[in-house]
């Protein structure tokens, strides 16, 4: 019965799609150029009117930025890993003790710390970096 | 909130295996639980302690001294910082952040809405619809920019080769004073687009087909029965995305950065750019000024909080 019910009529279903197709064009052209501008020689790229499907399509773009000495991506790749892997471990690990001690252990002051852990999410990063730069830079790491 | 659920759980038990034991009538502690329960927050106390507290309380300190030229504290200049801020480069500063963040909330919600409300007809391709539209929300902002960057390139770009194509001059987006402001936050608008996308439609799929069709029996069609059967079912996820894109308009720093430096002539520049750029560019080392406009970041973030819960979230409809 309810497939029945919102099943719209010839011209509110066109104008659904009318309105995706502009939104899609919009919303989606960047994606494209991401997907697409790798593999297109800058010639074809930086066409005026843009020619996505047009050129000879290369993988040039890629090992040039692999290989340029600039920003060697490797290392940087490994250390996204790693600061990510490291992130998240510690996350899980000292989320889930503190989790467990105050939803099923009898602490002391359970609801206080409660909330103290929660009020620290409305402290932007923004407001702590300069403290938490010179901390880690007096360690000198 | 309420309070966590309470079990008797005790580490020494051996039915642990079996789920939480009954819980004893008698509210004594057993010292064993407590040490235990110590043991576990200390990792996560230890490690807000020292990247959030401890920090914290530094701002306060260093937002009191003075600053040299390598970034050394001088002894204190009381409140001096806090007074280089009321003036008005600094309130024109509060407003861009103010502009920029209402330039992003507004349209990155409804724009989502727009696009999430059409999908719960039931159409063929909405579901690919739905998953391509929600595709920049794996852009880091970053990438975003760079992306943008190409397309409104004045040398490259398709967008003003089509507005070219309909007559219209296509203003400098980045550099003229005016579109700059509108061009970060539009990439802004887009990247949040897609995570609020997913948001607003997950609410929209929520909606009791009951309650449509009660109010379809009652009369309601078109855009009596959004306006005023769908839209405050989905209040809570809206409510959800006003905030969060709040937050991500506010701390919004990778676009501006790479799409305008701040410029042209600081007009992009907000709050955070101003924090990154008094504490860490060009080797400025001005680290009290950027700690004491780090506490007015951290002021505006919680009053705006408050004031969303406490005036849009009374309109909010939870069931």
């Amino acid at each position: 019965v309810s497939n029945r019910l919102n099943r719209p009529g010839a011209l509110p279903s066109a104008l659904t799609y009318l309105w995706f197709g502009i939104a899609a064009v919009v919303l989606l052209f960047p994606v494209l150029l991401t997907v697409v501008g790798g593999f297109l020689p800058s010639s074809s790229l930086l066409h005026q009117p843009p020619q996505p499907f047009g050129g000879d399509w290369t993988a040039e773009s890629y090992v040039e930025a692999w290989n340029q000495p600039v920003v060697p991506l490797a290392p940087a790749f490994a250390n996204s890993l790693l600061v990510g892997i490291a992130i998240m471990l510690g996350h899980l690990v000292t989320s889930c003790l503190a989790a467990y001690a105050l939803a099923f252990l009898r602490t002391p002051l359970r609801k206080p710390l409660f909330w103290l852990f929660l009020a620290t999410i409305t402290v932007p990063y923004e407001s702590i970096v300069v403290p938490n730069t010179l901390f880690i830079r007096a360690r000198s790491w | 909130v309420t309070a966590p659920a309470l079990h008797g759980a005790g580490p020494g038990a051996t039915s642990v295996v079996g789920g939480p034991t009954p819980r004893p009538s008698s509210g004594g502690r057993r010292p064993r639980e407590t040490l235990l329960a110590l043991l576990f927050l200390l990792p996560g106390l230890a490690g807000l302690g020292t990247f959030v507290v401890f920090p914290l309380l530094q701002a306060v300190y260093l937002s009191t001294r003075g600053n040299d030229i390598l970034g050394n504290s001088t002894p204190s200049v009381r409140l001096q910082h806090f007074a280089e801020l009321f003036t008005p480069g600094f309130g024109a500063l509060l407003w861009r952040t103010c502009v920029f963040t209402v330039l992003v909330v507004v349209p990155g919600v409804l724009l989502p809405l727009a696009l999430a409300a059409p999908m719960t007809q039931r159409l063929p391709g909405m579901r690919i619809f739905r998953t391509t539209f929600a595709l920049p929300f794996a852009y880091s902002a970053s990438a975003a920019s760079v992306v943008w960057l190409i397309i409104l390139n004045p040398g490259v770009s398709p967008v003003n080769w089509l507005l070219g194509l309909i007559g219209v001059t296509a203003p400098n987006w980045t550099t003229d004073p005016t579109w700059a402001m509108i061009t970060v936050a539009g990439v802004t608008v887009w990247t949040v687009s897609g995570f609020n996308l997913l948001v607003i439609s997950a609410g929209l799929a929520g909606v009791d087909e009951e309650v449509l069709e009660a109010a379809r029996i009652d009369g309601a069609t078109g855009l009596r029965q959004f306006f005023s059967v769908v839209l405050p079912m989905v209040s809570p996820s809206l409510f959800f995305a006003v905030v969060t894109t709040t937050l991500s308009a506010l701390q919004a720093l990778g676009q501006v950065q790479i799409i305008t430096d701040g410029g042209p002539n600081g007009q992009t520049r907000t709050l955070v750019y101003s924090i990154f750029d008094n504490a860490f560019h060009n080797n400025n080392s001005n680290f009290r000024l950027a700690s004491a406009q780090g506490l007015v970041l951290l002021v505006v973030g919680v009053l705006l909080a408050a004031i969303q819960f406490g005036v849009l979230e009374r309109r909010v409809h939870y069931r």
